[in-house]
């Protein structure tokens, strides 16, 4: 991903970043990138989620 | 009066009538005004009501009938506990003139408790951000050197009972905001299993991680501490609807027959810690070894698989919390907090499930290796306190925290001090439970400090005599 494709995906999302904002974040997500990959392996189809929905709302 | 009293001294004294809970406060609230312009651990003194909530406790005191261990004893909250009609700011530009009606669940129970409200602690802002010198107010300093940080996010906490100021308070931990302080502090402090103290009335950073706990001098405060917090909420859908153990009932077991897990690989592998952190650890598991424990190494999954999912789980729910503001209000919250959230608008929805459904995978590896084992053991930070100028904003991205794998399986987890390393500055151990098992955890805690001299330091700064 470019600067300014970084610069279209933080418009897109409704913040609203100056120009420096933008390049100090652009410069770090690479390394976000690598956390978000390293969160999400492969899982089997029925891996489940640990937060689940439990009826008995209270 | 002696200079510095545990929470358990203090109660045996005024519990003897030889001490007097107005003449305690007193005393702290000395100590707040000599030191505090140094350390900037609290955001708001409440000095008339600590003075009366003191007063009430000596009136008891004198009629016999004192509430228990924290009646008397003067205690703060960290500034993301909401305390009805006193500012609960966030240490946030955005909340600067919030002021609650209602007291969250654990200040209501620490007051009905009889415990001497100071005030309110200094907190990175919203729990995240910090150290940041772009607030309205400025960043805790630590003790034992106010050039260096106190870890965060509950840093008034640490500074403050650090320096006694207080001799106990509340910290909140997403990813190791009680543990970080304790230990780059010197104290100890927990953060409970998920569920088991109510998080309703606190502003909220990350729901399925967000812990509240208590840090003081030493385990066995914290074990009194949590004793007042902990409990069923049904208001808060996490709270765990289960009977609470008496977490000082075997505190004076010792070690012997312990069973002991060393997850050697994060704090020499994945991590690797200072040579007094590991001098710390290496001396406490032979303590516990003479003891009588059972000591072998575990191996699980690298510390940054842990963290991983823990970060992305982190983030996705932090900007969930502060998406509106974020989006209307940017620049009014300070750098570090602003672009740490930033990247939760930028996560995908697959991103954050795929996390969710790595957290359970995790905490089921977890489980299995604790399975014939009492407690785990690592550190709880990697070295002695940085600099507060010298703090990385992406830290979290370049190393995996000692914390974050324990909010993530929501396991307890203590960090108590083992020692002081380069500079005379505080390193640390974590010790872990399985679910609910605060009372070994605590029972193990209690034994390695009871074997040690360590908790006769202070701070020299608190020791000074007065100019």
């Amino acid at each position: 991903m470019d600067k300014e494709e970084f610069s279209t995906l933080v418009d897109q999302s409704g913040l609203t970043l100056s120009d420096e904002q933008k390049a100090v974040l652009f410069a770090a997500y690479p390394m976000f990138q690598a956390m978000v990959a390293r969160a999400t392996p492969p899982m089997s189809r029925e891996a489940e989620p640990s937060v689940i929905f439990v009826p008995e709302v209270r | 009066m002696q200079p510095f009293l545990t929470i358990a001294e203090a109660n045996k004294l005024i519990a003897d009538k030889q001490l007097s809970p107005v003449e305690l406060t007193r005393f702290c609230l000395d100590r707040v005004q000599k030191l505090d312009p140094v350390l900037h651990s609290f955001l708001l003194l409440t000095e008339e009501r600590a003075i009366a909530d003191a007063t009430a406790a000596e009136a008891r005191m004198m009629a016999g009938s004192l509430k228990g261990p924290l009646d008397g004893i003067p205690i703060g909250h960290k500034d993301i506990y909401n305390t009805a009609g006193i500012r609960t700011t966030g240490h946030s530009k955005l909340l600067e003139h919030n002021v609650p009606s209602e007291d969250s669940v654990v200040v209501q129970k620490w007051a009905e408790a009889g415990s001497v409200l100071m005030g309110k602690l200094a907190t990175h802002e919203f729990a995240i951000g910090g150290p940041s010198f772009d607030l309205p107010w400025p960043p805790a300093r630590n003790p034992w050197n106010p050039d260096h940080f106190t870890a965060g996010s509950s840093s008034g906490t640490g500074a403050a009972v650090a320096a006694g100021l207080i001799l106990g308070g509340t910290g909140s931990d997403t990813g190791g905001s009680i543990r970080g302080p304790s230990a780059l502090c010197g104290l100890a402090g927990i953060k409970p299993t998920y569920g088991l103290a109510s998080r309703r009335g606190v502003l909220p950073l990350s729901q399925t991680l967000d812990h509240t706990g208590p840090m003081a001098w030493t385990v066995q405060d914290c074990a009194l501490l949590l004793q007042a917090m902990a409990g069923y909420d049904p208001l808060d859908p996490a709270s765990a609807n289960r009977p609470v153990a008496n977490f000082t009932a075997d505190l004076d077991k010792g070690a012997g027959g312990l069973r002991i897990g060393v997850i050697r690989h994060f704090h020499e592998i994945d991590n690797p810690v200072s040579p007094a952190t590991a001098a710390g650890i290496d001396g406490a598991l032979e303590i516990f070894r003479a003891q009588g424990a059972e000591i072998r190494d575990v191996t699980v999954s690298s510390m940054m698989d842990y963290n991983a999912p823990g970060w992305v789980i982190l983030t996705a729910e932090a900007y969930a919390v502060h998406e509106p503001w974020l989006k209307q209000r940017f620049n009014d919250y300070g750098e570090l907090l602003r672009d740490r959230l930033a990247f939760g608008a930028l996560l995908r929805a697959p991103e954050y499930v795929q996390a969710l459904r790595r957290r359970r995978v995790l905490c089921l590896e977890m489980r299995e290796a604790m399975a014939d084992l009492d407690i785990l053991i690592t550190a709880s930070a990697p070295a002695e306190a940085p600099k507060i100028n010298e703090v990385p904003k992406w830290g979290m991205f370049e190393k995996p925290n000692f914390t974050m794998p324990f909010n993530l399986t929501g396991l307890p987890a203590l960090s108590l001090c083992t020692g002081y390393g380069v500079g005379g500055l505080p390193v640390s151990m974590q010790i872990v439970g399985k679910p609910f098992a605060e009372a070994t955890v605590f029972r193990a805690g209690h034994a390695y400090e009871t074997a040690t001299a360590w908790r006769s330091r202070r701070p020299a700064m608190s020791t000074a005599p007065a100019a």
